[in-house]
């Protein structure tokens, strides 16, 4: 057996993160609390980080978005300020967290499109101690610790909502910070964002090709390829369930992934099946989770997915 | 208080456990406890708990702040997802001890089986015999001491942390390589075998630790 073999072989054995999803037809006032019970039923799957993304939840008119930076210190909100202000209106800024060395604003502005958002985001980013954490229609909180400890700073449990995402991460390789916990946001295409448990094995392969169409990579965590990948695909006009299918044909090593758009939730589970997931849906509300435990308290029939398969569910 | 296991199921036992350590109980005597598995999952209260006998799959997993002393022997994954307290197997403990630790210290007196500190993050884990294949496997962070020696693949694909040993190295992992000590890490092997009670001298120690700190994922693998 080659030496790359034997490496893929051993990575299967490991990739403990807990995933889930969970989908509303209409907007649940009580979203926040329901995904984070889910979510501390699978905390002993990881505990070096937690992470949300819930869309529906925020009050928006069609032209506004939501810009989450952090910035070094408290006046470079200044700095960020100025450079909105030129090409855009601020309709509001709120301190989300103050640490030791780092500050969280959220800016809620008005422009007229993504292009626009994405052009003045990728300004803000190249910026010295600074870096948006997400960007979009829906919003996107993780952070170190537990998912007690997270929703304790955050209050991700008092959200509202239509649909979103959740992790619980056990980290292996890359680092231990805000910026490598789940979800990851593409920005290549509108408010798309990824959970993931497993390995990229092929990881550096999927990033070089992104790279070289000029797709920016931020962070050296195996996940981010998985949601530059599939926005990519989507910005090429695949529906989601076909960038689904391309990224299980693509995407070597073990993984469950779970994606989720503005409007909806798609789960892909790798060739071999070596990572868990299961869906449950009646109608009105659709579940995917690592494991069982998770669903329990809505009382739906769990389906575990096979090797391979891909799942959409769309509000 | 004691609890007698016989005749009750695991979810009984550990479901009076947790009653008892949050009504405020601090020393409680499992009797009879069969080498059942899963006892003292998930105990986050700073409870004394003497398992009577052997303890059998996953004794004190997931446990956060508890005191779980087994008498004799432990099944596998012993201490398993531990954030904090102390377990100590007073006999021998199967494969997977002090798999995946994010913190606390697990002592087993006697040998422990493959895989000892497979994924651990954090934490102590204690070896007062030999420990077989893979010890250290893919381990992340956190301080193994092995007082006998290490089968084949020692610290395989070890990224973070260090592994003490007193004893022969059968074979080194992949990523693994030996290091000598230096006067801190004396310092720190020292003061810890004497906490734990060890009676050994640290002169023939040395140490595990990884060639890479990103093994798989390092550009010069898949570019």
């Amino acid at each position: 057996m080659s030496r790359k073999v034997l490496k893929i072989n051993r990575l299967k054995i490991y990739g403990m993160c807990g995933i889930v999803g969970l989908l509303y037809r209409k907007k649940n006032s009580e979203f926040g609390s329901i995904i984070i019970d889910m979510m501390q039923r699978l905390q002993h799957r990881g505990k070096d980080g937690a992470g949300v993304a819930i869309y529906g939840g925020l009050e928006l008119s069609k032209d506004e978005y939501v810009l989450k930076v952090e910035v070094g210190e408290f006046n470079k909100r200044d700095v960020i300020e100025d450079i909105l202000h030129k090409k855009c209106n601020i309709e509001e800024i709120r301190l989300i967290r103050e640490g030791k060395d780092f500050v969280i604003f959220d800016f809620k502005i008005k422009v007229p499109d993504f292009k626009k958002l994405k052009s003045l985001l990728f300004e803000i980013q190249s910026l010295k101690d600074i870096s948006v954490l997400s960007a979009g229609r829906f919003e996107m909180i993780k952070d170190v610790g537990t998912v007690s400890f997270v929703d304790s700073i955050y209050s991700i449990s008092r959200k509202s909502g239509t649909h979103g995402i959740g992790h619980m991460r056990f980290s292996t390789e890359s680092g231990v910070d805000r910026y490598h916990a789940h979800p990851f946001q593409s920005f290549i295409y509108p408010d798309v964002t990824v959970v993931h448990n497993g390995q990229i094995t092929n990881y550096w392969k999927v990033r070089n090709v992104l790279e070289a169409k000029g797709h920016t990579f931020t962070t050296d965590n195996d996940t981010e390829c998985i949601v530059h990948y599939i926005a990519d695909k989507l910005l090429a006009d695949y529906k989601l369930e076909e960038a689904l299918e391309s990224a299980v044909r693509r995407l070597d090593g073990p993984f469950s992934f779970i994606i989720s758009t503005r409007n909806a939730i798609g789960v892909a589970k790798d060739k071999l099946g070596l990572r868990p997931a299961l869906v449950s849906e009646d109608g009105e509300v659709f579940a995917v989770a690592s494991e069982e435990v998770a669903i329990e308290p809505l009382g739906l029939n769990p389906e575990y997915l096979n090797p391979g398969e891909v799942r959409v569910f769309e509000r | 208080m004691e609890i007698d296991c016989r005749d009750k199921t695991v979810r009984e036992i550990n479901r009076i456990l947790k009653e008892a350590a949050i009504s405020g109980e601090k020393q409680i005597i499992l009797k009879n406890a069969g080498a059942k598995h899963f006892l003292c999952a998930g105990l986050q209260n700073p409870v004394n708990v003497t398992v009577e006998g052997s303890a059998g799959y996953f004794v004190a997993t997931m446990i956060d702040g508890a005191r779980v002393i087994v008498e004799k022997n432990a099944g596998w994954f012993a201490g398993d997802n531990m954030t904090a307290g102390y377990l100590e197997v007073k006999g021998n403990a199967g494969d997977g001890a002090g798999q995946g630790t994010y913190g606390g210290t697990i002592v087993v007196r006697g040998n422990a089986g493959a895989r000892t500190g497979e994924i651990m993050k954090n934490g102590t884990v204690i070896i007062g015999g030999n420990s077989e294949f893979m010890t250290g496997l893919y381990m992340m962070g956190g301080k193994m001491i092995i007082l006998g020696n290490l089968s084949d693949m020692a610290g395989e694909s070890i990224v973070r942390g260090e592994i003490y040993v007193k004893g022969d190295i059968k074979s080194l992992g992949q990523n693994a390589k030996i290091s000598k000590l230096n006067k801190s890490d004396k310092m720190w092997l020292k003061r810890t075998l004497e906490e734990h009670n060890f009676k050994s001298t640290i002169k023939k120690f040395r140490k595990i630790v990884p060639e890479k700190p990103r093994f798989y994922y390092a550009p010069s693998e898949e570019g």
